[in-house]
C-alpha cells in the first residue's frame, strides 16, 4: 500500500465535525494521529472519532489566541513528503471519445477563473464540481453536504444571485436533480437573473448507477431517466437554452453563457452515460482501501491527461 | 405618544430592523396579511412556484452572502413543503429564518382547514422554533430568531405565526438587545485558555501535522486567522475544498 496522508501525527480539527463522509471507517480515522477539534457546539466533539484535545469555543476567537502561542515548524521534510504524494497520485481522469462532465467543470473553471459562486445538486456531478472547480474565494460553493439533497441547485443559485448581484453565479447540476425543482426557471426568468445553469446530462441518476456497478452486479434498478430536451424546457421558461454534444464546441457554449446577461441560460451538455466518480471510499471502509485510485486507473489502461495545475507555495500554505 | 400596529406590520418592521432585505417565498390564507404587509413595505419580495424553492433560496442567499435567509409559506401544505428546505439548511448549519402562517390560534388542534402541526414536524430540523400568539410578542420573537439563527453554531429557527396574531394590532417596540436565559454561554462559550496552551505545546512537538478545516471556519468569519495558523506553523491543509473555507 502506498504511504497516505493518514500517516500524520497530528490532526487539527476546526470547525469541522468529522463526518463520516470524511472519516470512513472512524476507528481507522488517522489512526496514528493524535487529534485536536475546536468547535462551538459540544455536541460535536466526540460523536463520530473520540479526540485528544477537545477545544469548545468560537473558530475565530481560539484561533486569535493560538496564533499568540504557535511558533513555525520546521516542517520542510513533512512538505517534500506530501509534494512527493501528490505527483505521484494526482487527481486526474481518463480521457474517453465522449463527452466528460470532468472535462467540462473543468472549462467552465478556466472561462470563469474560479471565482463564481457555484452551487450544485446531489450525485456525481457534485462531486466533481467539488474535484474540478477550482475553487478561489470563500462562499463560492454552494452545496447541500448534510443532507444531500437533490433538486438544492437551482433555487440555491437563484438565492446566492439575488444576495449577490454582482457574482457570476452558477448551477452545475445533474438530469435528475434538476428536475426536482426545475419549475424555478420561472422565479429566475421572470427576474432577468443572468444565473448559468449547466446540466451534466448522463440520463442517469448516476452516482446511484455507479453504486450499482459496483456493489449490486450492474443491476440497475431505476436509475436510468428518460430523456428530455432541457433546451426546449428552457425556453418554455422563457430562458435561453444551449445543448453541446462535442467536446470541441464546450468553450464556445460556455462563453456565449456568460454573455447572456438578462435572462438565465440552460446549458444541456450530453456527457458519457458510464463514467465514474474516483476515487472513492466504499462504505464502512477506510481510507487505505480507496478504489479508484491513480495507480488503478494507471493499471486499467490509458495514460492519464489531465493534472491538477500544481499550486504554488504559498497557495498550499494558505490552504487555498 | 405610542401608536399600534398589526402583528403582520410589527413582523416587517422588525425584518427591516434585522436588515432583511429580500424574502423568499408563496402566500396563502394564513399569511396573506403577512404578505399584504410586506407588499406594501421596501423589502423585495420573490415568489417562489413551490415552498421548496423558497427555503433553498433563502439558504443560498444565507451561505453566498453569510447573512440570515428569509423564507415564508403558509400554514399546512405551504409548512410542509418548506421541511426538506429547512432540514437542508439544518444539516449544514445555515442561518435561515422559516416563517409560516398558521390556522388562528382558537382553533389550533381542532383539524381546522389547512392545519399541520408545523412546530412539531420542523421540531428535530431546527435549532428553535417560536409559536406567536399575541403580536405583542412579536418584535421580541423576531429578535430573539435572527439571534439564534446567526450564533453559536447555526442553524434555521421557525416563526409559526396564527392569522390573528398578524391582525390583531400592539404597539411597537424593537427591542434593543436579546435575553435568552442560558443560551449566550452556549453561543459565544469563554475561551479555555489552559486547553488552548495544551494544543499549542502538541502542535509544536508534531512533526507530520495536517489541517483538517471547515464551514465552521466560515461561519465564525475566521478564515484570516486560519491562513495564520498555517503561515506561521507552516502546516499544510486538507483544507474542505468543499466549502472553500479560505
Ligand atoms: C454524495 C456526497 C459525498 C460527499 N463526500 C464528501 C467527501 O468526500 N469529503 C467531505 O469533506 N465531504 C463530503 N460530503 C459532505 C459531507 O457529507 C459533510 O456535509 C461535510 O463533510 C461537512 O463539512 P464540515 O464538517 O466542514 O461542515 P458542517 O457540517 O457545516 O459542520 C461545521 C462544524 O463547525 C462547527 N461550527 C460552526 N460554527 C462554528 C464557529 N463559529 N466556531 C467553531 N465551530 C463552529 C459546527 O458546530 C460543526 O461541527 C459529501 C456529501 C455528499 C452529498
Ligand atoms: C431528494 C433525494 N432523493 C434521492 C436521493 C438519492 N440520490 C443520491 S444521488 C442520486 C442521483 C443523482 O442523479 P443526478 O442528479 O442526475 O446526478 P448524477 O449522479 O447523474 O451526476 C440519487 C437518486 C437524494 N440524494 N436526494
Ligand atoms: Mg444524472
Amino acid at each position: 500500500m502506498p504511504e497516505r496522508p493518514a500517516s500524520q501525527d497530528l490532526l487539527i480539527g476546526i470547525g469541522a465535525r468529522f463526518d463520516d463522509r470524511v472519516t470512513g471507517k472512524p476507528d481507522e480515522f488517522a489512526k496514528r494521529a493524535k487529534k485536536i477539534h475546536i468547535d462551538v457546539d459540544p455536541s460535536s466533539i466526540n460523536k463520530t472519532v473520540v479526540v485528544d484535545y477537545p477545544i469548545v469555543g468560537d473558530v475565530k476567537r481560539v484561533l486569535q489566541e493560538l496564533n499568540r502561542l504557535v511558533k513555525p515548524l520546521d516542517t520542510r521534510e513533512w512538505l517534500a513528503t506530501i509534494e512527493e504524494m501528490r505527483r505521484k497520485y494526482p487527481l486526474t481522469y481518463r480521457e474517453k471519445k465522449k463527452l466528460l462532465p470532468q472535462f467540462v467543470i473543468q472549462q467552465i473553471s478556466e472561462v470563469t477563473k474560479g471565482t463564481a459562486v457555484v452551487a450544485t445538486g446531489v450525485g456525481q456531478h457534485q462531486m466533481w464540481v467539488a474535484q474540478f472547480y477550482q475553487f478561489n474565494t470563500p462562499r463560492s460553493i454552494i452545496t447541500s453536504g448534510g443532507l444531500g439533497t437533490m433538486g438544492f441547485g437551482l433555487p440555491a443559485a437563484i438565492g446566492a444571485q439575488f444576495g449577490r448581484p454582482d457574482a457570476v453565479v452558477w448551477d452545475i447540476d445533474g438530469d435528475g436533480s434538476f428536475q426536482m425543482t426545475a419549475q424555478e426557471l420561472a422565479t429566475a426568468a421572470r427576474h432577468h437573473l443572468p444565473i448559468k445553469v449547466a446540466i451534466m446530462n448522463n440520463q442517469h441518476h448516476g452516482m446511484v448507477r455507479q453504486w450499482q456497478d459496483l456493489f449490486y452486479e450492474g443491476r440497475h434498478a431505476q436509475s436510468r431517466l428518460n430523456p428530455v430536451d432541457f433546451v426546449k424546457l428552457a425556453e418554455a421558461y422563457g430562458c435561453a437554452g444551449i445543448r453541446v454534444e462535442q467536446k470541441a464546441d464546450v468553450r464556445r457554449a460556455i462563453e456565449r453563457a456568460m454573455s447572456v446577461h438578462d435572462r438565465p441560460t440552460v446549458l444541456e451538455f450530453m456527457v458519457e452515460e458510464a463514467e465514474n466518480c474516483w476515487p472513492m471510499i466504499a462504505p464502512g471502509k477506510s481510507h487505505d482501501q480507496m478504489l479508484g485510485t491513480y495507480e488503478a486507473l494507471k493499471q486499467e489502461g490509458g495514460i492519464p491527461q489531465h493534472r491538477h495545475a500544481e499550486p504554488d507555495e504559498e497557495a498550499k500554505l494558505s490552504l487555498g | 405618544m405610542t401608536t399600534n400596529m398589526k402583528g403582520a406590520h410589527i413582523l416587517v418592521e422588525s425584518l427591516k430592523r434585522e436588515g432583511v432585505e429580500t424574502v423568499f417565498g408563496i402566500p396563502g390564507g394564513a399569511n396573506l396579511p403577512t404578505f399584504d404587509a410586506l407588499h406594501r413595505s421596501s423589502l423585495k419580495v420573490i415568489l417562489t412556484v413551490h415552498e421548496q424553492g423558497a427555503a433553498h433560496m433563502a439558504d443560498g442567499y444565507a451561505r453566498a452572502t453569510g447573512k440570515v435567509g428569509v423564507c415564508l409559506a403558509t400554514s399546512g401544505p405551504g409548512a410542509t413543503n418548506l421541511v426538506t428546505g429547512i432540514a437542508t439548511a439544518f444539516m449544514d448549519s445555515i442561518p435561515v429564518v422559516a416563517i409560516t402562517g398558521q390556522v388562528r390560534t382558537s382553533v389550533i388542534g381542532n383539524d381546522a382547514f389547512q392545519e399541520a402541526d408545523t412546530i412539531g414536524i420542523t421540531r428535530p430540523v431546527t435549532k428553535h422554533s417560536f409559536l406567536v400568539k399575541d403580536p405583542r410578542e412579536m418584535a421580541r420573537v423576531v429578535k430573539e430568531a435572527f439571534y439564534i439563527a446567526s450564533t453559536g453554531r447555526p442553524g434555521p429557527v421557525l416563526i409559526d405565526l396564527p392569522v390573528d396574531a398578524t391582525v390583531n394590532e400592539a404597539e411597537f417596540v424593537y427591542p434593543e438587545r436579546v435575553n435568552i436565559r442560558g443560551y449566550r454561554l452556549h453561543a459565544e462559550p469563554e475561551i479555555p485558555r489552559d486547553a488552548i496552551r495544551n494544543v499549542a505545546e502538541a502542535i509544536a512537538r508534531s512533526r507530520q501535522p495536517v489541517i483538517y478545516a471547515g464551514a465552521g471556519v466560515l461561519h465564525a468569519g475566521a478564515s484570516a486567522e486560519l491562513a495564520e495558523l498555517a503561515r506561521t506553523t507552516r502546516i499544510p491543509g486538507s483544507p474542505h475544498r468543499h466549502r472553500g473555507a479560505v
